[in-house]
């Protein structure tokens, strides 16, 4: 059993006890190397483990933002030490489920009676959960096994206190008005994820383009769902990492890789509206080989202009034009076009990793298990993280979280993914934008 | 009493609650008998008087939730923290059916046989909890029980209050209280601080010549 600790005092304390545990055990460290003069590598790894399996277990407890932070670093693991990054990645699947009375409160409160009454059997341990509710398998009166999603008590009064700390920090980083203009992105969408009527709403819309031959998503079932309770079938496969524990063969395995290519391509003429949400835990593979796709809850609809000049990008690196990539990073408000050394140096490294980063693009055929390539992106990854200014539109952070997560699972999947027919949905989808 | 009762006698007082909200708190066993299509003597055999028939609106929730319970086949294996939460949000369920009538009477009713009732109730999941080290049981007397059974009123009081969206702050409070208790009541500290003293004891005769 398990309670979410919801005021922002108790919040605040939990964070900075964390904190300040972690920084005690670094410096206690550092003491050490000083004082012996000894490089214990194997220690360090050690010390980086422990401390990530402290932070996850609080972050864990505190759920809510926190832990979609925590899974924000898991899909960004270039940027962490390896011992980290493993802990972090158990963010997308296991958080500590809230008490079965409780789940049964808020389902009766919710769905106005008992869960036994509403559903012919619901099972009352979570099959997940996740850091803004937990999952139930259950089984409609007439045989239709679904997923019922319960939302955590005072999710949404937890997402105002965290972000007003996380806030705290991000102004010492980074000017404040786009400390203010970020941290009101990632509010809004943690506050969209809350409301399971538009995560409903969202299910239909992907359901409606997706369900197929390739790709399929639960169905929605808005009789038995609310603003805090969303049932919708239930959907039978395997996550990505038991996929491959299972030992799967390169075709199977580029298989895979295709279908999350093609999700990722074929959304590009879909309303300026993407799937933000690209951690493996959110997908399956299903018996049938299809791809199912789970969470709707953090989907993000760019305004035209920004989704357009992002496209835009893919075509003027290919064509690499500097004249013409300055213009789209301009409109992009990745640089600010005062042609100084900072300027300058960052449009040089966005360069050069756009190419890299489009590199799959240029192959027929491109392989992500490639020796080299995984590392070279977790390498500019870190250099990144020079340019101290973040720059760039609040519309970045989850178009780019989808695009960074995507090749994340294809490096993970070690794919090998055909790449012809989205270069020629790109090709389509800019022939629009210059038409118009 | 015949727990084959407790349906019928909780779906009486619920009509006799409605009635006293709407007749200006004031009902008859005759009105009652109308409300409900049965005869005066049949709701005089189960209930002495009127303030035993309102009031089962609060004696009769322990004997209803375990009616409830009985029929919920994971409920034997809820922890005991999850059994007392459980007990409150059913508590508060069955206040919110006539919360007319609680609203209006709570503060005021001798609540008396609603908090023996939960201490008779708390003492079975006790007994019942296989989880509790032997010690702990020692130590959780009648007393103890009674103490519950008066934080349980006030969580109904709390409940009452609270404006927060679906009540979530007092939901919040439960799962913290309970969690907490089931903590101490778990605990093997006293278990194992008892084998350290009947050892060091031993020990110490041993050693004395």
């Amino acid at each position: 059993m398990s309670d979410v600790p919801s005021t922002p005092l108790e919040r605040g304390v939990r964070i900075a006890t964390t904190g300040m545990s972690i920084g005690a055990r670094y410096a206690a460290d550092h003491l050490s190397r000083v004082v012996t003069g000894r490089r214990d590598e194997q220690g360090r790894a050690d010390l980086h483990r422990r401390n990530a399996e402290r932070a996850f277990s609080e972050f864990a407890k505190l759920r809510g933002t926190a832990l979609k932070l925590a899974q924000t670093l898991s899909l960004d693991n270039a940027l962490l030490p390896e011992e980290v990054a493993e802990v972090m990645s158990r963010a997308q699947y296991k958080v500590p489920p809230i008490s079965r009375a409780l789940v049964r409160a808020i389902l009766k409160r919710e769905l106005g009676a008992d869960p036994e009454t509403v559903f012919a059997r619901f099972e009352p341990d979570a099959v997940a959960a996740a850091s803004i509710g937990q999952v139930h398998r259950a089984w409609l009166h007439d045989g239709t096994a679904v997923a019922v999603k319960v939302q955590y008590p005072n999710v949404r009064k937890t997402i105002e206190s965290d972000m007003a700390i996380a806030k705290v920090f991000m102004n010492r980083l980074m000017d404040r008005k786009k400390a203010d203009d970020y941290a009101s992105e990632v509010t809004d969408r943690l506050l969209e994820e809350t409301d399971y009527h538009s995560e409903g709403r969202n299910l239909r819309m992907f359901r409606a383009r997706f369900h197929g031959d390739r790709f399929t998503t639960p169905d929605y079932l808005p009789d038995y769902s609310t603003g805090t309770v969303l049932t919708m079938t239930w959907l039978d496969g395997l996550h990505l990492d038991s996929f491959l524990a299972a030992n799967p063969s390169q075709a199977e395995k580029d298989h895979v890789g295709q279908l999350f290519w093609d999700f990722f391509h074929q959304q590009i003429d879909f309303g300026f509206t993407v799937y933000a949400d690209a951690h493996p835990g959110n997908f399956l593979i299903t018996p049938d080989g299809r791809l199912g796709i789970l969470d709707f809850g953090c989907i993000k609809t760019s305004p035209p202009d920004f989704f357009n000049a992002y496209i835009r990008l893919f075509d003027v690196h290919m064509a690499g034009e500097p004249s013409g990539l300055k213009q789209v990073y301009l409109a992009l408000g990745m640089m600010d076009g005062s042609e100084s050394p900072e300027d300058q140096a960052f449009f040089e490294f966005c360069q050069a990793f756009g190419n890299l980063f489009l590199s799959p693009y240029r192959e027929d055929v491109f392989d992500f298990g490639r020796p080299g390539f995984s590392e070279d992106v977790a390498r500019y990854a870190r250099e990144a993280t020079r340019f101290t200014e973040p720059r760039g539109s609040r519309h970045f952070i989850y178009v780019t979280r989808l695009h960074v997560g995507l090749y994340r699972i294809l490096m993970q999947l070690g794919a090998r993914v055909r790449t012809p027919g989205s270069r020629e949905i790109l090709a389509a989808y800019l022939k629009t934008i210059d038409a118009a | 009493m015949n727990s084959l009762d407790v349906p019928l006698k909780w779906e009486i007082s619920r009509i006799a609650a409605d009635l006293y909200m709407s007749s200006g708190r004031s009902v008859t066993f005759a009105q009652v008998a109308e409300a409900t299509g049965r005869q005066v003597s049949e709701i005089r055999a189960l209930f002495p008087n009127k303030a035993a028939m309102l009031g089962y609106r609060y004696a009769g929730i322990p004997a209803v939730f375990e009616l409830h319970m009985a029929a919920l086949d994971e409920y034997p294996d809820f922890t005991i923290g999850e059994k007392v939460s459980q007990f409150l949000y059913s508590t508060f369920d069955y206040l919110n059916e006539s919360r007319d009538f609680t609203d209006a009477t709570f503060a005021e009713w001798d609540l008396a046989p609603f908090r023996n009732g939960t201490a008779r109730l708390l003492a079975r999941m006790v007994e019942q909890d296989s989880r509790i080290p032997f010690v702990n049981r020692f130590f959780l007397r009648d007393l103890t029980y009674e103490a519950a059974a008066w934080q349980v009123v006030c969580a109904v009081r709390h409940w009452l209050k609270d404006t927060s969206e679906g009540t979530s702050d007092t939901l919040a409070w439960i799962e913290k209280s309970t969690a907490f208790a089931q903590e101490m009541v778990y605990s093997g500290i006293l278990d194992k601080g008892l084998d350290l003293g009947r050892y060091a004891v031993s020990t110490m005769r041993r050693e004395t010549p």
